[in-house]
């Protein structure tokens, strides 16, 4: 947050340099160069791994369910993002236990549930499902691998993606007291 | 249909506070830097000249580069 | 350069004027964020599917697109420097920059916050993010190079092309949730927003969070060129002193 300053190097009389710009080249021009490489370095190192962990080989964040379905070169077991909307009533989870067994079908942007004639895939996820699991308007976004055996996508983390639009309670549901109860567990 | 929303106060919370620090924090560190370069400018004006600007380097200069 | 060591400085009525119009930002900035408070946490409606952890869109959103405004001005500042040489183009470029650092952390931040308890991951490597990383990694470098250059005049050219260039990367994190397919959603407010993606009463919360943001972000702006002109002006007395 410093501003760039004039030399304070030890052991170098600065007033020789000072009489003119050109002087100023040689103060702490070797540590600079080699700290501006190092900077330098890092930097480029760091945007070209993010540019990599965001678009690597080019594919997209998340394929849908029908592009997953339709290509069956993505079952192979690789890891990859499938986004969807849960399929009303295939959530099932025995009692004491922490395994998820449910369905995604396509996610039509805005509309709530799944897309009609969407093609559907089964999935299963062992752990905590997030708060917003559940809601229709929720776009699920499954991470893992298809197990080609059991046919079914084995998920390692779920992620959701809420609407672009928002609403208040009252104008969507006047009746509705905010964190009154958080629901768990199906509609 | 729509279930209720969850209401997650503390993240709130906590994502105001952090903001509210760290511009005090800038503010304050930025204000608190400025009077002491300013001092320390004027233990160097001391001798010789008589240190009659008293908010040198307080807002522009005499002529826009 | 002027030798302002030694010699008493012209002063100038507008200098008072922009010491006095910092501290009246500073003021005014102080009574709309009350007022702003009052509007996110009281009179905004309760989000019907992310309940009130929506209220951080009412900071989350004016400091992003204070952020933009901050590398624009310095992208803008930097031309200014590279045709001029002027100091007073490099302080602002250097102050926007360092206050567009700011804003932008805490845009991540408050973004980190808000992605845990909605989307389930405190990060995730998607495009919107990703790019934003990238924005700061970009005027973090900016900073840093004004520390390391050789010369300070080599910093400040030197800067100035990383801050012009870097700032390709702005319209790119606004436009990358349209491009690419992303976890984030897509813009509410802007050129490609959606008319109806507010309610109107959220709509006129934000544009009101905004011009308090702006405020503030004024304040910090002018509060850090002040310090770099004190900074500037001790240098070059010791600059003198030494020479002499």
């Amino acid at each position: 947050m410093q501003s760039e300053n004039y030399t304070d190097q030890p052991g170098e009389t600065i007033a020789p340099y000072l009489e003119a710009d050109a002087g100023e080249e040689r103060s702490g021009w070797r540590s600079h160069r080699v700290r501006l490489g190092i900077l330098a370095g890092v930097i480029a190192l760091a945007v070209a791994y993010m540019a990599y962990a965001a678009f690597p080989g080019n594919t997209l964040y998340f394929v849908t369910v029908s592009e997953f379905v339709d290509d069956t070169r993505l079952h192979d077991g690789q890891t990859l993002r499938v986004a969807g909307a849960l399929s009303p009533d295939s959530f099932r989870r025995e009692d004491g236990s922490a395994v998820s067994r449910f369905a995604l079908g396509d996610k039509e942007p805005d509309v709530p549930g799944i897309a009609a004639g969407s093609p559907e895939m089964a999935a299963s996820y062992v752990g905590v499902l997030p708060d917003l699991f559940f809601n229709p308007h929720s776009e699920i976004i499954l991470e893992g691998s298809y197990d080609g055996q059991n046919e079914v996508f084995v998920t390692d983390n779920i992620l959701v993606k809420c609407p672009s639009k928002y609403q208040s309670l009252q104008a969507e549901n006047p009746d509705v007291v905010p964190g009154a109860a958080v629901p768990q567990g199906g509609y | 249909m729509t279930a209720i929303p969850p209401d997650n106060l503390p993240f709130l919370f906590a994502a105001f506070a952090v903001v509210w620090v760290v511009f005090f924090i800038y503010a304050g560190y930025m204000s608190w830097r400025r009077r002491s370069v300013q001092q320390e400018l004027e233990e160097l004006r001391e001798p010789g000249t008589p240190a009659n600007e008293s908010t040198a380097g307080d807002g522009g200069e005499d002529a826009p580069a | 350069m002027a030798a302002i060591a030694g010699q008493p400085t012209r002063k100038t009525p507008w200098r008072a004027a922009i010491r006095d119009a910092r501290l009246w930002l500073l003021l005014l900035a102080a009574v709309l964020t009350l007022v702003d408070g009052y509007l996110i946490f009281v009179v905004a409606p309760t989000d019907a599917v992310l309940g009130h952890i929506q209220r951080i869109f009412y900071i989350h959103v004016p400091i992003s697109i204070l952020s933009f405004l901050g590398f624009l001005l310095c992208a803008i500042a930097g031309i200014g420097y590279l045709i001029r040489r002027g100091e007073s183009w490099d302080r602002l470029a250097h102050a926007s920059a360092e206050v567009g650092v700011v804003f932008v952390t805490l845009a991540l931040i408050t973004g980190v916050i808000w992605a845990r308890p909605v989307w389930g991951v405190w990060w995730t490597w998607e495009p919107r993010l990703t790019t934003t990383l990238i924005l700061w990694f970009i005027y973090v470098a900016y900073l840093m190079i004004r520390q390391y250059a050789p010369t300070p005049q080599q910093g400040r050219v030197w800067s100035a092309v990383v801050g012009i260039i870097g700032f390709v990367d702005v319209p790119i994190v606004y436009y990358s949730v349209q491009w690419w397919r992303s976890i984030h959603p897509v813009q509410v407010i802007g050129p490609e927003a959606a008319d109806d993606a507010l309610e109107p009463i959220m709509a006129r919360i934000l544009i009101f969070s905004l011009v308090a943001t702006l405020a503030l972000f004024g304040y910090l702006l002018l509060e850090r060129m002040a310090l770099r002109k004190t900074e500037d002006t001790l240098a070059q007395l010791r600059r003198d002193a030494n020479s002499d």
